[in-house]
């Protein structure tokens, strides 16, 4: 072979160790935890769901308190306000909004409601109702409403202002007194959607953590104590995991009462089954290691091997399962409240919300939006955080 | 008598990961004739598997065969289409794999796994096909082949698993059998059937074999020529005699003193080789093993050398066999038994 | 086979009777008597009415006859429909719900089946994109928002849909969408990361070192052991897709068994309660038995029983 560079005698000096040590690559041992945060913080998804539940949690715990409203405070004249406000020119810097109930409002140009205009006379035959504010003359005519019943998007009602016809908004801004609106009792629907963030979390977190205890108690007793324990213990569970569970919270809810205690402990006593099986698992591959051994030799008592060794070795497993346990739990709770078993009013869970605005989907579906979407925005928050720690926790994928 | 069945020119195969380009094969060349068994040893990470698949073009995504040709039977393999590709695997070259428990798919029964490449090279029908697949289990020594193969996978023993997987290879007598690293999932007395079955296959069917391998004690028994892979590089290349008696290049000796012999009695000691592999994602400018190498140069970190042939067919990369290199004391690694 | 079989029969009639008792004695232990109403009703009444339905039996008795009616599917009259049987409320309500949730099965098993495969062959590619983002929204959203969100844009807003009811093939789409929305993202989800584990397994390698086409390779090789996983999870879901309508069945007026089931919530009715609760339980431990018989024969691994 030819050489296509020059052979110098220097080449051939012997390299000392050092020059090699240094092209080693150094890197920091991690503990099982560091490494595991290191790679959750690589998955973006997961980093996005952790800060929007950490956003949701301030703002259900801080939210409520800094808002003019209270959860529970009604005002039935300002019922149903939408979250955008439609707004007819009445003179230079007046604007009014005709209520979806054909009431009359008085809304400044950038979006706040000044006062509700009280209506002077009303034909209930003619279905028209007359204001007067300021000087000028204002009729609503909703006779459209009946006739349009069955077509949609078609007028419902129509404005004359003195004397002038004037059916299209002038303008359309954001609601800036109520941001999301009211509901049917004139309630803040933003409040009481924080307040519900409250009710929603605190269920689900809570149920979320009875099943952890109790099924980490029963999988890791039928796992450590084993043979016919474990086969009795294993065969309940495989009992009452061909069970459609819900129906049992269902019945548990009306055994309880309706409450929010009552839907944490129906939660958490029959969703536990599956967490049972999975700390069964673990305990079972786990108690076979030497260390377990080890401890057993040395004297430590069942109960602190299953503290000390076997719980804190299956943690991994079981905390990307509490992640996925909390949007089931969100989801139950809202089904609950859907069929009546939610918390009673006046306080609100998003289930309850959601169920409260089903009744005007077809008018104010903006009520349901809302807890919609922070029902959704939940679920797949805690969706993307499991994810990002299944992949992070799970020792195989370690590199 | 010596008509090459294949011959690998300058192959060079990356993994386009999202990290960077991963040089697993950086320019590879070797032959094989005729009925011969070639052995390529190398540790993990060395290339030598992914030899084997790039021949079988059977790399997935994000692996490909940069550049370099494949002669088989005088053709270019890298050159064929899928559907001709197709027609080669399993039919005229083979491939056996290391893990027996996870290569047989569970789910069908062991005839079926047979019978699918026999009905798909050979167009014959499907009553044949399963006499071709009890043939084939007999001639691997499972008994009671006519029972055996309506069973499923998981009533297999490890050994009867690669047992099967051979009998699945061998069922279209192919003019080349890869086993890649056949034997290493395998409890130490079934690795010696297995490798016993091997040497008694090549004598019987009379294909050309490749036995890919990272222990130099499996390939001294079947293999009558040795290629050394490094760091996606051939190292050093030989008859099994030079290989283990005279060896060449620093890697090879080091392969030899890792090797445990039970003629030496206690007196041997296993020298590990320190220091790990190189980064394919960054290989090193010069030659690959001279981060572990202990006679390593000044000019091993900086230029790749080329090969140095000692005697016809004996070749390795290595600067201490340029005609300016200082001498060396080296230890060889080779330990005849005195007497 | 047939000893696994025998097994899981009795595994079956062991867990409804668990499921009876639980639910008898759950309902018998709610805090005063089923006609303790928001109205008082006088004590002789209230006497008469719990003669006519054994109430003044001693429990046991009441177990008894109880669980005797659950064997011989005679679950009672209704406490509050004067007239009704259980059964009937049964009879009437279930078509509408097995319907439903047959549509809703096929959905999930004939658009999330393919829908995991295709993003899983088509790793990385905007197919998989667009499979991954429906899919991860799908499981985000719950049935009543699909079912509302469907009623505001297709009837309310379009005018295109019809929105109560179960009368013509047009009412059964919104029904349909939002009580397989969760199930079929689901599915989907694993579908995919099923057959992407799959596809990395050597036995797929061995297939294609045979020379076999790819096709045959995914067919053959990758989706029967890539469905499995797919399979087993199909037998709760069906089950829950039959029963767990009741949220969809009130949004859309339907009138199914969840309608009943709600209503006996609402108003207390625990026979109905009580009855309709172990027949969803039955069928859905029936599905699930049926599912894990059909899972055997998928899976050769099963065949020896344990």
């Amino acid at each position: 072979m030819t050489d296509q560079f020059k052979i110098t005698p220097d080449l051939w000096e012997p390299i000392v160790i050092e020059d090699r040590e240094k092209d080693k690559i150094v890197r920091k041992s991690l503990t099982y935890w560091q490494d595991a945060w290191r790679r959750l913080k690589k998955n973006h998804l997961s980093m996005l769901g952790l800060g929007v539940i950490f956003l949701l949690a301030f703002a259900a715990i801080i939210g409520p308190t800094l808002s003019p409203y209270s959860y529970s405070d009604q005002d039935l004249n300002m019922s149903n306000m939408p979250p955008r406000l439609e707004l007819h020119k009445l003179e230079d810097g007046t604007f009014v909004h005709v209520h979806k109930e054909y009431r009359l409002y008085e809304v400044s140009e950038s979006g706040e409601i000044l006062s509700r205009i009280q209506h002077t006379k009303e034909d209930m035959i003619n279905k028209t109702r007359e204001f007067e504010f300021n000087g000028n003359e204002i009729v609503i005519d909703y006779k459209l409403a009946a006739i349009n019943k069955d077509v949609p998007n078609a007028p419902k009602f129509t404005l004359t202002i003195n004397g002038q016809q004037n059916d299209t908004a002038d303008k359309t801004v954001w609601n800036k007194t109520y941001l999301f609106g009211t509901d049917t009792l004139g309630r803040d629907i933003f409040v009481r959607n924080l307040f519900g963030a409250r009710i929603s979390l605190l269920i689900a977190l809570v149920a979320t953590i009875v099943q952890f205890f109790i099924g980490v108690i029963y999988g890791g007793v039928s796992g450590y104590v084993g043979g016919r324990v474990d086969n009795f213990m294993m065969r309940v569970v495989d009992i009452v995991d061909t069970i459609p569970l819900m129906l049992y919270v269902i019945l548990l809810m009306v055994v309880l009462g309706a409450g929010l205690m009552t839907i944490i402990i129906a939660l958490g006593s029959v969703y536990w089954v599956r967490m049972a099986r999975l700390v069964r698992g673990q305990v079972l591959s786990i108690k076979e290691n030497e260390f377990i051994l080890a401890a057993r030799t040395l004297g430590a008592s069942p109960w602190r091997i299953m503290v000390r060794h076997l719980i804190p070795n299956s943690m991994g497993a079981i905390i990307v399962s509490l992640a996925m346990m909390v949007p089931s739990a969100i989801f139950t709770e809202s089904f609950l409240s859907f069929i009546g078993l939610g918390v009673s009013a006046p306080q609100a869970s998003w289930g309850t919300l959601a169920s409260d605005a089903m009744g005007g989907l077809r008018t104010y579906a903006y009520q349901l939006f809302v807890p919609s979407f922070f029902i959704s925005m939940t679920v797949l928050s805690f969706n993307f955080l499991g994810d990002g720690l299944r992949d992070a926790l799970d020792p195989r994928l370690r590199k | 008598m010596t008509e090459k069945i294949l011959e690998v020119k300058n192959m060079k195969t990356s993994f386009y990961t999202h990290v960077g380009e991963v040089q697993a094969v950086r320019g590879v060349s070797f032959h094989l004739d005729k009925g011969e068994a070639l052995g390529i040893v190398g540790e993990s990470g060395s290339g030598k598997s992914v030899t084997s698949m790039s021949v079988m073009r059977l790399l997935q995504y994000p692996g490909t065969i940069k550049e370099g040709e494949v002669f088989f039977k005088g053709e270019d393999l890298v050159k064929k289409s899928k559907a001709e590709m197709m027609s080669v695997r399993g039919n005229q070259i083979a491939m056996i794999f290391q893990d027996p428990m996870t290569s047989l798919n569970p789910v069908y029964t062991i005839g079926n796994q047979i019978m699918e490449a026999v009905i798909r090279h050979q167009k014959v029908s499907k009553a044949e096909a399963r006499e071709r697949a009890i043939d084939m289990l007999k001639l691997v020594g499972i008994p009671s082949p006519e029972t055996r193969v309506d069973n499923y996978p998981h009533e297999f023993s490890g050994g009867m698993r690669q047992r099967a997987m051979i009998a699945i290879a061998l069922s279209c007598q192919p003019d080349l059998l890869i086993a890649d690293e056949p034997t290493t999932a395998l409890d130490v007395t079934i690795q010696a059937q297995i490798l016993e079955l091997l040497k008694d296959l090549k004598k019987k069917v009379n294909t050309s074999i490749i036995l890919i391998t990272h222990d130099l004690g499996v390939v001294a028994d079947v293999c009558s020529r040795i290629i050394v892979m490094y760091g996606g590089l051939i190292m050093e290349e030989g008859r099994a005699e030079d290989i283990f008696y005279e060896p060449l290049h620093p890697y090879t000796m080091g392969l030899l003193k890792s090797i445990p012999r039970l003629d030496l009695g206690h007196k041997q000691r296993l020298v590990p080789i320190p220091g790990s592999p190189p980064d394919l994602i960054k290989p090193p400018k010069g030659c690959p093993f001279a981060a572990r190498c202990p006679y390593a140069m000044k000019i091993c970190l900086e230029h790749q050398p080329g090969y140095y042939e000692r005697k016809p067919g004996h070749k390795a990369a290595c600067w201490l066999y340029h005609q300016d290199a200082p001498t060396w004391e080296l230890d060889t690694g080779v330990r005849r038994v005195k007497g | 086979m047939g000893k696994y079989i025998i097994r899981r029969l009795i595994s079956m009639i062991i867990t409804l009777v668990f499921v009876a008792s639980i639910t008898f004695f759950l309902m018998h232990a709610v805090p005063g008597g089923p006609f303790q109403s928001e109205k008082a009703l006088p004590e002789a009444v209230i006497q008469a009415l719990n003669e006519k339905y054994h109430l003044d039996d001693p429990l046991w008795k009441q177990y008894l006859d109880y669980m005797k009616g659950v064997f011989t599917f005679q679950l009672g009259p209704s406490f509050k429909r004067v007239g009704t049987t259980v059964n009937d409320l049964i009879i009437a309500g279930f078509p509408y719900s097995a319907k439903l949730g047959f549509f809703a099965t096929l959905a999930i098993v004939a658009l999330g089946i393919p829908a995991g495969i295709i993003s899983a062959l088509k790793s990385n590619k905007w197919q998989d994109y667009l499979v991954t983002i429906l899919a991860t929204v799908g499981v985000a959203v719950p049935s009543f928002v699909i079912g509302a969100l469907f009623i505001y844009v297709f009837s309310s807003k379009l005018g295109w849909l019809p929105s109560f009811g179960l009368t013509s093939w047009k009412h059964y789409i919104g029904p349909v969408i939002a009580l397989s929305g969760f199930s079929l993202a689901f599915v989907a989800r694993l579908t995919r990361s099923s057959v992407l584990e799959v596809m990395q397994q050597d036995y797929i390698r061995t297939a294609r070192a045979k020379g076999l086409p790819e096709i045959v390779v995914i067919v053959k090789h990758a989706l029967k052991n890539a469905l499995i996983p797919v399979v087993t999870y199909l037998g709760p879901m069906i089950a829950a897709m039959m029963t767990g309508s009741f949220i969809v069945e009130k949004i859309f007026a339907i009138p199914g068994m969840g309608k009943y089931f709600v209503e006996s919530v609402s108003s207390r009715d625990y026979t109905v309660l009580m009855g309709t609760t172990i027949f969803y339980a039955a069928f859905s431990i029936t599905m699930i038995f049926v599912v894990d018989i059909a899972y055997g024969f998928i899976d050769p691994r099963i065949k020896l029983g344990d």
